[in-house]
């Protein structure tokens, strides 16, 4: 996984050596891993997805008319397979939506996340129950 | 009858404000351990389960007005003791410890449900102690990640080395890891360091 400056954000590909050597160029040696499709996530599609799902149990249909396999895989923070618990931790910290992926192709969304996230703060969603 | 209310509302206003104290930190670093030693400490009276089993604590626990006296005054605080940070959450991790598989997948569901309500709870926090085991290594992902989000939303912290009483402990990888933070070495097990600690949140915390 890529590795993120904690301080000023600058992104360097896995096992870099410049930072194993010096550090970030302005100085920080404390850097996230983070997951590839982090930086490309785009907030308007999440907001697009978020802002018309109340409750999603079997969801991968819905979500396959309008996604690719690529952009559902960009959209989980935790990941449940067979009783194994995968979290994006900075994901989490970082205030945005909790979204489990199932082992089975189902997303749970959790709506009280949406709204506190900073994506649903002070904005009102138009939702949709499916 | 005036002169006495008059003093109450003296010493009400004079008294520190209740710090709320959340303890972070990785699996197994000690959190409920310190929790217990503080509330044994000043309330007489143990608060949680300890055990050797990763996730033992998986709810978040309150203990409400501690109040502890140190040399430089009295510190009032909530704790706010946290089920540990993980970024993966195996169920047969539990299963090594004789838990048999239903049991363990749902000791792992509910740990993943810890973590997320210990995030959450970032938001009504004052301060926060990391807790870290000395035996590890510090360099870990989880340690980075909760440090660096504390100083991005500007939380105070104060990292606590605990376990010294263990042979392999170097609480000064921890120190040596995190120099711009107070790291104050303790083992919460037999008390030893504890009252530094208290000094330090006295001093950094409130």
């Amino acid at each position: 996984m890529p590795h993120k400056c904690t301080k000023c954000g600058r992104i360097y590909d896995e096992g870099a050596e410049e930072i194993i050597k010096r550090g970030c160029e302005c100085g920080n040696r404390f850097f996230f891993y983070f997951r590839k499709v982090e930086e490309n996530k785009d907030k308007d599609f999440v907001k697009k997805v978020t802002s018309r799902i109340v409750e999603v149990k079997k969801a991968k249909e819905f979500l396959e008319k309008e996604l690719t396999d690529e952009e559902i895989e960009k959209l989980w923070n935790i990941k449940v397979e067979d009783g194994v618990y995968e979290i994006d931790l900075a994901s989490l910290l970082n205030k945005e939506p909790i979204i489990v992926a199932g082992d089975d192709g189902t997303f749970l969304l959790s709506i009280s996340s949406i709204f506190e996230s900073k994506l649903g703060k002070g904005k009102k969603y138009y939702i949709e129950r499916i | 009858m005036f002169n006495g209310l008059l003093k109450k509302l003296l010493r009400v206003l004079k008294r520190k404000k209740v710090i709320k104290l959340g303890f972070y930190g990785p699996v197994n670093a000690g959190k409920t351990t310190l929790a217990n030693r503080i509330c044994l400490d000043w309330l007489g009276t143990e608060v949680g389960r300890v055990s050797e089993i990763p996730h033992e604590t998986r709810e978040v626990q309150k203990i409400e007005n501690v109040v502890v006296r140190t040399n430089n005054g009295t510190l009032r605080m909530n704790i706010i003791d946290m089920p540990g940070i993980a970024t993966q959450v195996d169920y047969r991790t539990f299963m090594e410890y004789g838990l048999d598989e239903e049991e363990a997948k749902r000791r792992a569901k509910e740990a993943t449900r810890g973590v997320i309500e210990a995030i959450k709870w970032l938001d009504n926090v004052d301060a926060v102690l990391v807790v870290m085991d000395s035996t590890q290594d510090p360099y870990t992902q989880v340690n980075v990640t909760i440090i660096g989000n504390l100083e991005a939303r500007g939380i105070p912290m104060i990292i606590v080395a605990n376990k010294i009483d263990l042979p392999g402990a170097r609480p000064e990888r921890i120190e040596n890891a995190f120099p711009q933070h107070v790291v104050v070495p303790i083992s919460a097990k037999t008390g030893e360091n504890i009252d530094k600690l208290y000094e330090a949140i006295n001093k950094y915390l409130t």
